[in-house]
């Protein structure tokens, strides 16, 4: 009737696990979760290459038709530095972060955009067939009022950091930055910044173990962008 | 007491029964069910609007391109003697004179347009719709030291082609899996490799090569900087480009505004509809509007196409993008219609853009 009080149960002592069910139990989950995990670690890191190379897509665009709305040339900014806090390339200069930025003719460049890093395990490839846009870097050089435009978080030297840079037109049309001395007048920046065939125009992200592979990674984030429109095409694998 | 003992669903009673632990799986089931068509649904959709907004975006973007760089069409006209500028042999020893025989509206330049498969002389499958070509300041050059000249003469065009990215996507991704698609072609080269310079031309200075025969080179794999192919894609999935020359208004009930372009083919070095006022017709002039339809679909029902028809590389659609366009007259009324409907037979997601280009450098009522 009530079967607490029934004898049975207090002498086989059902009331509870016994520790070989617990064992087994718990034996079962672990390998369950040691099965799962590898195929979760992979969907999370192409999660963040996902996001990271949307986020960039979209601020190119939105970097292109700034210029085109403002009538003015617009630069976005890859910045490369060493970070020793980087346990895959602690001694490698990396492009960790970017930025849009506004030339005006003769005058300081002015950041228009705060700097945004890729997400953690992410970077951009410097790698000539990977990124054949981000082959010129040049360093970052101190304005009228020995300020830089961007300082790094973690507290790396603004002198020791390097830059590449796209350069998008009111016209929509979108050069890379090619030569060494970019200058700060229209004239100089007119030589420095060249037009680029659709066959060279794009960068890539990938997973910041694979950075210093020189083989092509398994995951990655393409980016290609046509010169005279200033267009984003992605490719993934 | 008794009870218990003498039962045999007694012991069962501590757990469940089989039946029990079967119902609770069966609704489980059900509810799972149900939960993965939902989810499957909402996902379904949201993939769909998502290649929508971004494919329609970037249609938009090359729309707008080629609008507002079809606004800039020149011809540069001038008014100048009919004359044989090549001295015959008495003409050089001064023994005979040349007398010019007429005064003339004259261009270097060409603007061209009609159906793709005439203008650049290939099939009609992989080239659906029509084609325009013409001359625009727009000072895009490969040298960077001409930067500061912004006006320069630069030749342009537009048409559809179907292709493979083979060419031009980045040489490291593994080969295999091209995409074939209906794209939006620009011809598009620099000032330095304008036509006009090195076309032949007749004896008064008319151009007799064609301006544009290059076009049709697609880019190629081997590219530098210093030799940039010239025509470049820059929108996929557009079926169909239809431009249509038009006069302002119309003149009067027998002279339509389509009357310049009656069957869409313009072309500005032609002598066409002469009066006897006006011998030379609409030779050398650029018409004052240009009617402009683009249609595009979504990546997904271009992905659904290529695998109904069966063959990667063959249009899925055939000639058929290009027949229902003949009369320009009846653009609007029929034949964008029949279009529509060859699309919603394949249940395809499309859009269709449209606009009246105005073409600033036109001359039409002078």
């Amino acid at each position: 009737m009530i079967p607490i009080n029934h004898p049975r149960f207090s002498s086989r002592r059902r009331s509870a696990f016994t520790l070989v069910e617990m064992i087994t139990v718990v034996g079962i989950i672990a390998l369950l979760v040691a099965l799962a995990t590898p195929a979760l670690v992979d969907v999370i890191r192409s999660t963040r290459l996902n996001s990271s190379g949307d986020s960039l897509s979209n601020r190119l665009s939105l970097a292109q038709q700034s210029a085109v709305a403002k009538s003015t040339e617009v630069e976005m900014r890859f910045y490369k530095y060493i970070d020793p806090s980087n346990s895959d390339a602690a001694a490698t200069s990396v492009f960790y972060a970017y930025q849009v930025v506004e030339t005006p003719n003769s005058r300081d460049p002015r950041a228009i955009s705060e700097v945004y890093y890729l997400d953690s395990g992410t970077v951009l490839s410097d790698n000539q067939t990977l990124s054949p846009m981000l082959q010129t870097a040049v360093t970052q050089t101190p304005d009228s009022r020995q300020q830089y435009v961007f300082k790094p978080s973690t507290g790396v030297a603004p002198s020791s950091v390097t830059y590449s840079a796209l350069r998008f037109y009111p016209d929509g049309s979108c050069r890379v930055l090619t030569g060494s001395t970019p200058g700060q007048t229209a004239a100089a920046s007119a030589v420095a910044y060249t037009l680029r065939p659709l066959s060279q125009t794009f960068l890539t992200i990938v997973e910041a173990r694979d950075l210093l592979n020189a083989s092509v990674p398994v995951n990655f984030y393409c980016m290609q962008i046509d010169s005279y429109t200033g267009k984003v095409r992605t490719y993934r694998p | 007491m008794k009870n218990q003992q003498s039962s045999p669903i007694s012991i069962g009673a501590k757990g469940f029964s089989l039946v029990e632990i079967l119902v609770s799986l069966a609704v489980l089931a059900i509810l799972l069910l149900i939960n993965v068509q939902v989810i499957d649904q909402v996902q379904n959709t949201w993939a769909a609007s998502n290649a929508r907004v971004s494919q329609f975006k970037e249609a938009r973007t090359a729309f707008d391109i080629l609008v507002r760089n079809l606004s800039q069409a020149t011809l540069n006209t001038y008014l100048d003697y009919q004359s044989n500028y090549v001295a015959t042999a008495a003409q050089t020893a001064g023994t005979t004179g040349q007398s010019p025989t007429s005064y003339q509206r004259k261009s270097d330049l060409q603007f061209i347009c009609g159906p793709s498969s005439a203008v650049l002389t290939v099939g009609a499958d992989t080239f659906p719709g029509h084609a325009v070509f013409f001359q625009a300041p727009l000072g895009v050059t490969e040298n960077p030291g001409y930067v500061g000249l912004d006006r320069l003469l630069c030749g342009r065009g537009y048409f559809v082609q179907f292709s493979s990215d083979a060419a031009f996507r980045p040489g490291f991704l593994p080969p295999g899996n091209f995409k074939f698609r209906y794209r939006l072609m620009e011809y598009s080269p620099p000032a330095e490799k304008n036509q006009i310079y090195s076309v032949s031309r007749g004896v008064n200075g008319e151009v007799t090569g064609n301006l544009y025969a290059d076009a049709r080179a697609l880019i190629s794999t081997g590219e530098t900087a210093l030799s940039v192919s010239k025509t470049r894609p820059i929108a996929d999935n557009i079926l169909a480009l239809i431009i249509s020359p038009r006069l302002e208004k119309q003149v009067s009930a027998a002279v339509l505004p389509t009357s310049i372009a009656p069957s869409y083919a313009y072309n500005s070095a032609n002598i066409a509809s002469p009066t006897v006022n006006s011998p030379q017709g609409t030779q050398h002039l650029l018409p004052p509007l240009v009617k402009l339809v683009l249609v595009a679909i979504d990546e997904r029902s271009a992905q659904r196409l290529a695998e109904q028809s069966g063959s990667e590389t063959a249009p899925p659609f055939g000639a058929t993008l290009t027949t229902p366009f003949q009369a320009a007259a009846a653009l609007e009324i029929s034949e964008v219609p029949a279009l529509v409907k060859i699309l919603a037979a394949k249940r395809v997601n499309y859009r269709i853009f449209s606009a009246t280009v105005s073409i600033r450098g036109s001359k039409w009522g002078i």
